[in-house]
């Protein structure tokens, strides 16, 4: 048996896993909770409500107006479990602000974001590598 | 700063989207030699690429941008491995594979019709060390140095570990699979 028709055999073999549209939508899901994580993350330094955030977020970003109510509140609740948010009610209203663990989280995302090199030049790095 | 936010965003989605398209089905193979099971390899390739999103500010530009996926793909499916090692399998059962391929069971154990099985199914049961030069070598056709690299070892270590992967698969093959192929 020869090398290529070793290649061969893995490349059959390779057929059973087929990278497609279904991944790539599941990663974008992935990704778009990260996104969204930071997202409020950064609207919490203030104090806000629940329906403060659904506002800011509907009319401030393009990339979350598919975070509905619900969806806000349950990731408020995701936070805070992680203690990364607090909450306390003031007049009937549930407030939610960063925790100290949420601010130092927030401000280590910032600053990777700040770092992260400019686009042009990982594309051209990426388009390089695949030569 | 959500404006920085959003932008940094977009540009991280838009090189996701290239890297899911460049390399999204090798990612899921490399996967698959060290899982060997399609719909795990599925699961842990999505969480590669959302990894390789949150990774991609700390992203030096030291290595290549490929080697670098390469690099976080890899220990990920190792992490798998030994997080399911350590909750699954006896310690002292670690190594059946390895002494089944050297006193050369492997093949009667095996039930399949074609030869192109045999072959991969041998190169799976080799131990992950063995089998991951063996994929980047003959599969991937790296270079030694190469190899070395993205899975941060030595070239001898590669060398002797390729040598050693070729007499377990001769061995269980009664035969040589690479043969006048070397390195």
């Amino acid at each position: 048996m020869t090398e290529t028709r070793f290649k061969q055999a893995m490349k059959n073999q390779f057929k059973k896993v087929q990278f497609t549209e279904k991944h790539r939508e599941a990663i974008r899901k992935g990704i778009h909770e990260e996104f969204s994580d930071q997202m409020l993350l950064s609207m919490l330094q203030t104090t806000r409500t629940g329906y403060e955030l659904t506002q800011l977020l509907y009319t401030n970003n393009k990339q979350t107006v598919h975070l509905n109510e619900g969806m806000i509140y349950a990731m408020l609740h995701r936070l805070e479990q992680q203690q990364l948010v607090v909450s306390e009610w003031q007049e009937n209203e549930k407030r939610y602000v960063l925790s100290n663990k949420g601010v130092k989280l927030l401000t280590k995302l910032n600053k990777e974001t700040q770092k992260l090199p400019s686009i042009q030049q990982l594309l051209k790095e990426a388009r390089y590598a695949n030569d | 700063m959500e404006e920085t936010i959003q932008t940094s965003a977009l540009s991280r989605n838009q090189l996701i989207e290239e890297l899911m398209t460049d390399y999204g089905q090798e990612v899921l193979q490399l996967v698959y030699t060290y899982v060997h099971d399609a719909a795990l390899a599925e699961d842990l390739t999505q969480e590669i690429f959302i990894k390789c999103y949150k990774a991609l500010p700390s992203y030096r530009g030291n290595a290549s941008m490929k080697t670098w996926l390469w690099r976080i793909a890899i220990n990920h499916s190792k992490d798998y491995i030994k997080s399911w090692y350590k909750n699954n399998v006896d310690v002292t059962e670690t190594n059946v594979l390895a002494e089944t391929l050297e006193t050369g069971n492997l093949l009667e154990q095996i039930v399949q019709n074609s030869e192109d099985e045999v072959l991969f199914d041998l190169v799976i049961a080799l131990p992950v060390k063995y089998r991951e030069v063996i994929y980047f070598y003959y599969f991937e056709e790296y270079s030694v140095q190469e190899i070395a690299s993205i899975l941060s070892m030595n070239k001898n270590t590669v060398k002797t570990r390729l040598r050693k992967a070729r007499t377990l698969l001769q061995k269980a093959l009664g035969g040589n699979p690479f043969d006048g192929n070397t390195f």
